[in-house]
């Protein structure tokens, strides 16, 4: 298992340089937005269970 | 006794003697920093101690950075460490309101949009011959967030550290001049004029302290290998909302982040040594740092003209510029050019939420890269 992982991984160190920057430019920027998209629905939520008082000010 | 006397003279002159061709070089380039943060304002705090170290480090035979020198043991207790850039993280944590960006959780995504420079120099970067590690070090010179640049390059790239920082800073500060033209090109004149209506402050305590937990959790668990930068900016953020110890908070914003920034700066500036950093590569560097904020901006403009038409034309695309992570000045230069062609459109809170968005969203997007590189094997 530790063997076939190590071959798995090593198909991406060897990658080459366009590969890698594709990857990095399809998989980061997605992943940042849809993390930040994932985060915002949780903020709106939250701000929803837990709704401003106005004895708050 | 005659040759003892010219060999102390020797000694004496022997500073000048050993003096590399590039030493001269860059202790101008160190005044030029010192200029930059005394006389033009430019991020005093860092350039200041940066262009100290940078004097420091270029005068021979002084062995700062050798191996017992008092420059190269700040340098491995806190950057290879990673110490210093966490602990400034902390105190960013606790100055930063997140409250506007909470009042409207969809400016999110404008802080994820100002991120895009770091993934498309990345490219650019491997594309001019620079090694995966080093490419990604320099890409994130476009998260505009100096502690993260830092963090990333100190730890995969030390090599590029001293271009970097000083890019990373640099451009930040250079945002109230490097934004508006690109801001200007990119929006009609309709659109500037998008009057986004006030700010309610209508977010409650308990959203307050939930959202650096929230964050923490589940950004960790989805980018594991960014937990630190996002733990000790959430750990700040928590601390201040909390309320419950101040004194720690004022800690971590004052006495700690000073102390740090000064450690941190002059031993940036100790990375550069004229040897190692007056090579084209560092020229090349540069130019990638500004194209990198240059393309993040753009990509902030063009992600808020996006959501300006998704949202029916209640989001003025201007603020998307203020999706990066040089708060506040981002913001306020959004406000600024809003007001030139309106004096009655206050940009300048939604901007602040777009500001403090594109703030988690660079140690979001350091955060993604890391782990993705971790998931491909190549860290």
């Amino acid at each position: 298992m530790f063997i076939s992982r190590y071959l798995y991984l090593r198909r991406f160190t060897n990658m080459d340089n366009w590969t890698f920057g594709i990857t990095m430019i399809i998989v980061g920027m997605g992943g940042t937005v849809l993390t930040l998209w994932i985060l915002s629905l949780l903020m709106s939520f939250l701000r929803k269970i837990f709704p401003y008082a106005k004895e708050e000010k | 006794m005659l040759e003892a006397i010219l060999n102390g003279l020797n000694g004496l002159v022997a500073g000048f003697l050993y003096m590399h061709w590039s030493n001269p070089i860059m202790i101008v380039v160190g005044l030029i920093l010192l200029y930059l943060g005394i006389k033009k304002d430019i991020e005093p705090v860092l350039l200041v101690p940066i262009g100290f170290g940078c004097i420091l480090v270029n005068i021979p035979l002084a062995g700062l950075m050798d191996k017992d020198g008092f420059l190269r043991i700040i340098y491995e207790a806190g950057i290879l460490t990673e110490l210093f850039p966490l602990l400034i993280f902390v105190g960013i944590g606790a100055m930063t309101d997140f409250g506007p960006l909470l009042e409207n959780p969809k400016i999110f995504l404008l802080g994820a949009a100002g991120q895009f420079g770091i993934f498309l120099t990345l490219a650019l970067a491997l594309a001019l011959g620079f090694t995966k590690l080093q490419a990604v070090s320099i890409g994130i010179i476009g998260a505009c967030d100096g502690p993260t640049a830092i963090y990333v390059t100190s730890k995969y790239a030390p090599e590029l550290l001293g271009a970097v920082s000083v890019a990373a800073y640099c451009y930040m500060s250079l945002v109230p001049i490097i934004q508006p033209p690109i801001m200007r090109a990119l929006t009609t004149k309709e659109e500037k004029v998008i009057n986004m209506g006030t700010v309610k402050k209508s977010v409650s305590k308990t959203t307050k302290l939930l959202f650096p937990l929230v964050v923490t959790i589940l950004g960790g668990l989805i980018a594991p290998k960014g937990l630190p930068l996002l733990g000790t900016i959430m750990l700040g953020n928590f601390m201040k909302e909390c309320g419950v110890v101040s004194r720690l908070t004022r800690a971590s914003e004052n006495e700690i982040a000073n102390i740090v920034t000064l450690l941190l700066g002059i031993s940036i500036g100790a990375t550069m040594d004229g040897k190692v950093f007056l090579t084209s590569q560092t020229l090349i560097i540069l130019i990638l740092g500004f194209v990198a904020i240059c393309l993040d901006t753009a990509c902030g403009v063009m992600f808020g003209k996006l959501m300006k038409v998704l949202t029916g034309g209640k989001i003025n695309p201007l603020i998307g510029a203020a999706g990066i992570s040089a708060y506040p000045m981002s913001a306020r230069v959004v406000q600024k050019e809003g007001q030139k062609y309106d004096k009655k459109n206050y940009l300048l809170m939604h901007a602040m939420g777009a500001n403090t968005g594109g703030q988690v969203g660079s140690v979001m997007a350091a955060a993604v890269m890391l782990s993705i590189l971790k998931g491909m094997g190549v860290i």
